[in-house]
């Protein structure tokens, strides 16, 4: 139980970053802190009593193994949050060339 | 429309770019001569001996998570950021100039769409050989726990790790080019 | 088990990548080649349309049979509400492409415009395709972020702030579906779309169901710019460059967000009346409040932009109408016309929204500037820019003989059958205020006097760009004849029995 208390800690973490940081690189790590306890929740929830992690050995077959799903699923987002990270940092590095400043209350061009 | 051809060192030594219009002969505009940044020069001799020790070692340890992906955890994209760190390390202590940094970004860019084009054209030889079902796994499955087994997935982790290790590879070139070519 | 139904989503992710390969050496491959494959696409989606008619189709990947009849593999469903978006998705994808052989002049980067258009299709089609929850979230970020790099395409400060934030509140709305995606799977250990329902059906815990109803309805509607999760869709669809944001606001928001909630909260979940009424209410919201923003602009493209909100707005209340009817389970027969309705407005917003923003690309094309305060008298030098305008002005406002008047007809008709007279009159006030925003559209730009002091070299746009505005013109003015009952019968009928119906969805596909 305290396992999802702490995933739910860092969602807390990660969304105090982003609307409260004024910093883009801050905003960007702080997105990719939740999305990092959004992994941690699919880890855990494939978790059976007495399970052993899912490799097949061919010496000693029969064993309980934990769910091996949740764990592809998490395979999965972890690239995808990297792609999605990558592409917040190439905008990044692109609008401190346009703007001068890393400051967000600076980049206020679009209104209305 | 002007397009850019290419970037190329003449003979005295200065860079200089190549431009063309349609239906008219090529210009050749040679770029301001660059006093060498701080960024991008190579480290001292020390950092570039101790990586040309480790980062083989590192690469090697790359492709044996990618080969042993059905037997081991790892698989396709664990070893591919592996690799995709190596050849970062090289580059950072060796250093590189601009022409050298956009021949080794095109030259990335081929393998990575090569790579992605042949984990398609093995998901789809799935119709063409054995049943005709998409994704199918059709090579003979050998014996659980041998290298050479569970069919078609050792081909299809070599693959996306092939390609994950240029696509890291290329955002990192593709920032540092963006850094240097505005310095200019 | 047909083979064409995985190539839908193949072909396009292929085609990208090879044209980053060959696009290298040979200087105009690929525009033609992105013709020639997105020709393909769209002939081998209106072959499904034909031939689909009532029979969900399924096709297993891999071949993964099932075991004791649970499902094991990911399943790709195509069913008669999944043909008709595959079909708007490939024919306005090939009139973009097509508009865009002249406009991507102005771009250096013509090989990167195309590899990310057909990962934005490829995605989008994958989203409509699927039968498994998972299989959504990995092709809604395979188009997502696409989307993000060509909103930002042309490297200006006004496109990298609009990308930016697009980004930060749709990597929100992805860390949202995500988290719901795993209490799915905490509850009813298993992914696939039709096995949820089987599964859901006995469980007794209400509060886990309406929180994870009510993650998935925030995730998507923040894809689907529905009213409280609308604030990047004026900045991100106004920068970008003109056929992406035909593209956008024409067809993802419909496949990744409008499509999505109405297959999970038909098909999935059991219809609950608290949500049905929320729906309902952010619907209306959407409806109200975007056409009231969209009064005051003067920016061509953030005033379409406002009013794709309400359309949409249009959309979600008629589908929330139907939804509270089923939900209490009386007077079936209106349920069905409030979601025909809905879904014709649908296909409807598509070829209009889709046009106007073609013409606002056709506007900038020319004169250079966006402001409505700077132009006039176009309507003599651009005759076929001003036609297919007037012609997609009259349509979102619902004039006869137009198609926007006989989808919001359905609408407001179905609305007063239900006796939600206070949604019916909403909805007519809307369409009249829209009606006065595109009235003050046509005028400033078409036909107000020119000042004299411009110079006068203003003329149509190259061909490419005026061939896919008059064809989506008449695309406009041919789909008013849905309105016909045979021709109903043949397309949207299929849909509408799939989503009333509340067993018929699993059934089928758990028997294959």
């Amino acid at each position: 139980m305290t396992a999802y208390i702490m995933c739910f800690i860092l969602f807390l973490v990660g969304l105090y970053g982003v609307i409260t940081r004024r910093n883009l690189v801050k905003i960007a790590v702080s997105l990719s802190i939740m999305e990092i306890s959004t992994f941690l929740f699919f880890a855990l929830i494939g978790y059976i009593d007495g399970g052993v992690a899912p490799i097949v050995d061919p010496a000693d077959p029969v064993k309980i193994y934990v769910d091996p799903l949740p764990q592809a699923l998490v395979l999965t987002a972890i690239v995808i949050g990297l792609a999605t990270t990558a592409m917040l940092m190439a905008v990044i590095i692109r609008l401190y060339r346009k703007y001068g400043t890393f400051d967000i209350r600076e980049i206020k061009k679009l209104r209305g | 429309m002007r397009r850019l051809l290419r970037f190329a060192r003449n003979d005295k030594g200065n860079n200089e770019a190549l431009i063309k219009k349609r239906n008219q002969p090529t210009l050749k505009f040679r770029l301001a001569k660059r006093e060498t940044t701080n960024d991008m020069k190579g480290m001292t001799i020390i950092v570039k001996k101790t990586t040309q020790l480790i980062a083989g070692m590192i690469f090697i340890y790359g492709v044996y998570v990618i080969v042993h992906g059905h037997l081991t955890p790892g698989g396709g994209f664990a070893g591919g950021v592996v690799i995709a760190g190596s050849l970062i390390l090289i580059t950072l202590a060796n250093g590189g100039d601009f022409l050298k940094l956009i021949k080794e970004e095109s030259g990335t860019t081929i393998v990575e769409s090569l790579a992605t084009i042949l984990v398609i054209t093995i998901a789809v030889s799935g119709f063409l050989f054995g049943t005709k079902i998409f994704f199918n796994n059709f090579l003979p499955k050998g014996i659980v726990g041998h290298l050479i087994s569970a069919g078609v997935l050792p081909l299809y982790n070599i693959f996306v790790g092939t390609e994950v290790a240029a696509s890291i590879f290329i955002i990192f070139l593709s920032l540092v080019i963006f850094k240097e070519e505005s310095k200019e | 088990m047909n083979p064409l139904i995985p190539l839908l989503v193949v072909i396009p992710l292929a085609a990208a990548f090879l044209i980053m390969i060959v696009g290298r050496f040979i200087e105009e491959f690929n525009k033609y080649f992105a013709l020639l494959v997105l020709l393909l696409l769209t002939f081998i989606s209106f072959y499904f349309l034909c031939t689909t008619g009532g029979k969900i189709t399924v096709y297993k990947v891999g071949g993964w049979e099932p075991i004791n009849s649970i499902p094991i593999g990911i399943y790709m469903v195509l069913d008669g509400f999944s043909v008709i978006l595959v079909c708007i998705i490939n024919l306005i994808g090939l009139l973009s492409a097509f508009y865009s052989i002249s406009y991507i002049r102005r771009y250096t980067a013509g090989n990167y415009f195309y590899a990310l258009f057909f990962l934005l299709i490829g995605g989008m089609n994958g989203v409509v395709l699927s039968g498994d929850l998972f299989n959504i979230f990995v092709f809604l970020e395979i188009s997502v972020i696409s989307s993000y790099a060509l909103v930002a395409f042309g490297v200006e400060s006004n496109e990298l702030e609009a990308s930016f934030k697009y980004q930060v509140l749709g990597g929100i709305a992805s860390f949202l579906i995500l988290f719901g995606i795993g209490f799915i799977y905490w509850k009813a250990k298993t992914l696939n779309i039709a096995d949820i329902k089987s599964a859901f059906g006995s469980s007794s815990d209400k509060t886990t169901y309406l929180f994870i109803q009510i993650l998935i309805l925030s995730g998507f509607g923040l894809k689907a710019a529905i009213i409280p999760f609308h604030a990047w869709l004026p900045d991100a669809h106004s920068s970008a460059p003109s056929p992406i944001s035909a593209m956008l606001s024409g067809v993802f928001i419909k496949a990744v967000g409008i499509y999505v909630i109405v297959r999970l909260f038909f098909n999935m979940f059991i219809i609950s009346e608290p949500m049905a009424i929320l729906i309902t209410i952010l619907g209306t919201l959407s409806m109200v409040i975007g056409v009231f923003l969209a009064i005051g602009q003067w920016d061509i493209k953030r005033l379409l932009a406002y009013h794709s909100i309400s359309q949409m707005g249009y959309v979600v209340m008629s589908v929330g109408i139907g939804m509270i009817l089923l939900s209490r389970g009386v007077k079936a027969d209106i349920a069905s016309l409030a979601i025909c309705g809905g879904l014709f407005h649908l296909i409807n917003h598509a070829a209009f929204k889709g046009l106007l923003f073609l013409n606002a690309g056709a506007i900038e094309y020319t004169l250079g500037t966006r402001n409505l305060k700077g132009m006039g008298g176009l309507a003599k030098s651009m005759p076929f820019t001003s036609a297919t305008s007037f012609i997609a002005s009259m349509s979102i406002s619902g004039i006869p003989p137009f198609n926007g008047f006989f989808s919001k007809l359905i609408i407001i008709i179905a609305a007063v059958m239900a006796k939600f007279y206070l949604l019916a009159i909403l909805a007519v006030i809307v369409s009249i205020i829209t009606l006065a925003s595109f009235l003050k559209f046509q005028r400033y730009a078409f036909y107000n006097k020119a000042d004299d002091t411009k110079d006068q070299n203003i003329k149509e746009v190259p061909f490419p760009m005026v061939f896919s505005m008059v064809i989506l013109s008449v695309i406009c003015v041919l789909l008013s004849l849905l309105v016909f009952p045979e021709i109903r019968h043949a397309i949207l009928t299929p849909a509408i029995d799939i989503l009333t119906d509340p067993a018929k969805y699993s059934r089928s596909i758990l028997v294959q």
